[in-house]
């Protein structure tokens, strides 16, 4: 007998995880010793088998499109066989009482609610068995009735990714929320896709408990209008929420935070939205953190950025230039923060009040390098600086302070703080004590650079 | 060899004793491959030779030879280099690792696997598993079969009964 197929079960089933399903069932036939492996495998994948036992079924195509009335017979009873055959594996595993690896499931519903209890079991039984990879796709025919996600998933100690499509989450209730679940609040990848109606529920529940590495999230056909609206607010929050986060671990040596955030399938979404969201491959770092964070907010198209030492500097589609740069890394975390934008342009206005958003939580201090070459940008010229500003601050300068002095002239402030806005009878707010403030031309003047120069340190 | 003054420098050198006896002198820098060998170095018990029960000198010499070549000198004081240069940096590597593994037979292959296991040295059994994959890819059970040189212990009722239950894995 070959010295290979002698090998212990860990290797073994490490051998299997480069295997494709098919091919890893197919094993079990090989001899008993191989069955047994096979048996207590810690990788249960059951999206070929779906496929298979569904036999490419029009449903699993395209869901939407299923006509009920024609199939339906065929389907149940595959479908019949097909929990029956997931059910079977998934018992005899857990008998077992190994810890599990993965679990990724497809599975297509006819009826939501009578189905849901075998998936709440299933779900049940890959937690008891402490599984670390979490896939679930589930498909129904409307988006009214998904499947909703049993709140045992916060409980999921182990779980290092996460990936769900199709279904919803209800956020934690009160009591899990109060007795700090035990969701590793640091979950590996958080792959989300979701119907554009629920994403925002689904999304917050999760980002209450945990604080994902990788977030990536699909978007179905469908109104990308609104969509994109939700998203920017979900994503702020999360940025927010993580850049929390980020600082109370500022010491640690490897922080965790958000590495890459993208959005799958964008390609059939209208060109307007295309490229609304991009995707964000850096690995981020404190600094490129505060850039990605403007690209993701801005809306605008594929950021142009590159990354040499400390130093992120990306111009988005022209528009918006923003330079985010650790001074003095070893201090204190200096930050220098650069806006430059279009004041007229809505789209900046979210940007710019959104990047700045996520300092406030940081408090850093904003500078300028007087040393930095002039811009290009002969548009308005916009620099926000201030140690606590908050997005509604900004954007209250952007929308009442500077667009009556007109695209030609720009204005720095400096000190743009809540006493410092007042509001008229109408509650419009206005912006006051310009104390030190200037307008002036745009062009890079010394004056301009040396005042600004002064409030950085 | 390099003598024990060269610790001055941090290079500091362990002693590894293979099961037939061997003794193999590994850097420090290089040894942190090993999750084994890590924990030891940082519970401070790596005076003397350190022996690996497990592991045979030729298997050991080819896992050494491994560590040395996928270690950096000076991973921390290097600065990024270009996005190319490291694509480049990257697919010579890919092409050394596969050479490396295909250049094994059945027997050291075996070997390396138990080995990396034993010394926990994550890239490298990785990399020895999908190479087995990679035989056992696309072939039919009898195929596979002939190649470990397995015999079947099931009945045919027993074998009947497996490709009912994963009916689906065998058409």
């Amino acid at each position: 007998m070959d010295k290979l197929s002698e090998l212990p079960p860990f290797i073994i089933h490490h051998i299997m995880s480069h295997l494709s399903a098919k091919e890893a069932a197919q094993t079990s036939i090989l001899s008993k010793r191989w069955k047994a492996q096979y048996t207590s495998f810690p990788v249960l994948d059951f999206h070929e088998s779906y496929t298979y036992i569904m036999g490419g079924d029009e449903f699993s195509r395209n869901p939407a499109n299923f006509n009920p009335n024609r199939s339906t017979k065929r389907f149940c009873k595959n479908l019949r066989k097909f929990i029956k055959f997931v059910d079977a594996s998934l018992v005899r595993f857990c008998e077992l009482g190994f810890s599990m690896q993965k679990f990724r499931l497809i599975i297509g519903l006819l009826d939501v609610k009578q189905s849901s209890t075998v998936l709440d079991r299933w779900l049940g039984l890959v937690l008891e068995n402490r599984v670390k990879e979490l896939d679930f796709k589930v498909q129904t025919t409307s988006r009214q009735t998904m499947y909703t996600l049993s709140q045992t998933i916060y409980f999921a100690k182990s779980i290092i990714s996460l990936k769900l499509s199709g279904c919803k989450l209800e956020p934690p209730c009160g009591d899990i929320r109060e007795s700090s679940p035990s969701f590793p609040r640091e979950i590996g990848n958080l792959y989300v896709t979701i119907y554009e109606d629920h994403f925002a529920k689904l999304l917050d529940g999760l980002l209450e408990v945990c604080y994902p590495r990788t977030l990536s999230v699909s978007l179905h056909r469908g109104t990308y209008g609104p969509f994109f609206v939700e998203m920017q607010a979900v994503v702020i929050r999360m940025i927010s929420s993580v850049g929390g986060f980020l600082m109370s671990h500022l010491e640690d040596q490897n922080p965790l935070f958000l590495d890459n955030f993208s959005v799958d399938n964008l390609k059939d979404a209208p060109r307007q939205y295309r490229n609304g969201i991009v995707r964000i491959p850096l690995n981020w770092r404190f600094p490129e953190f505060c850039a990605a964070a403007a690209h993701v907010a801005s809306h605008m198209g594929p950021p142009v950025g590159h990354m040499q030492e400390s130093r992120l500097s990306s111009t988005i589609a022209g528009y918006c230039r923003c330079v985010v740069e650790v001074i003095a890394p070893e201090e204190d975390n200096l930050i220098k923060v650069e806006v430059i934008a279009p004041v007229e342009d809505k789209l900046m206005e979210g940007s710019v009040s959104y990047l700045l958003s996520s300092f406030k939580e940081m408090s850093i201090k904003a500078m300028y390098d007087p040393r930095a070459p002039p811009p290009d940008w002969d548009d308005s010229i916009l620099f926000v600086y201030g140690e606590k500003i908050s997005k509604r601050m900004v954007y209250y300068s952007f929308t009442n302070i500077l667009r009556p002095v007109g695209r030609s002239s720009s204005l720095i402030h400096k000190n743009i703080k809540s006493s410092n806005i007042l509001l008229d009878l109408e509650l419009n707010p206005h912006l006051s004590d310009y104390g030190l403030a200037n307008f002036h031309q745009v062009f890079w003047g010394s004056t301009a650079a040396s005042q600004v120069h002064y409030l950085g340190r | 060899m390099s003598t024990p003054s060269s610790s001055v420098f941090s290079y500091r050198v362990l002693k590894l004793k293979s099961s037939d006896g061997e003794i193999f002198e590994v850097k420090q820098t290089v040894a942190v491959q090993s999750g084994v060998l890590k924990q030891m170095m940082e519970d401070g018990c790596t005076e003397g030779e350190i022996p690996l029960n497990n592991v045979d000198s030729p298997t050991l010499a080819k896992i050494i030879e491994w560590c040395n070549k996928h270690h950096d000198d000076d991973v921390e004081g290097r600065v990024l280099s270009q996005e190319k240069e490291k694509e480049k940096e990257k697919a010579d590597m890919k092409r050394w690792e596969s050479e490396f593994i295909d250049a094994l037979n059945r027997d050291e292959l075996y070997f390396l696997l138990i080995g990396s296991n034993y010394m926990n040295i994550k890239e490298l059994l990785d990399c020895a598993a999908q190479k087995v994959a990679g035989m056992v890819k696309g072939k039919t059970p009898e195929a596979i079969r002939e190649m470990f040189n397995i015999q079947s212990d099931f009945t045919e009722e027993e074998e009947k009964a497996i490709r009912k239950e994963n009916q689906w894995a065998f058409n």
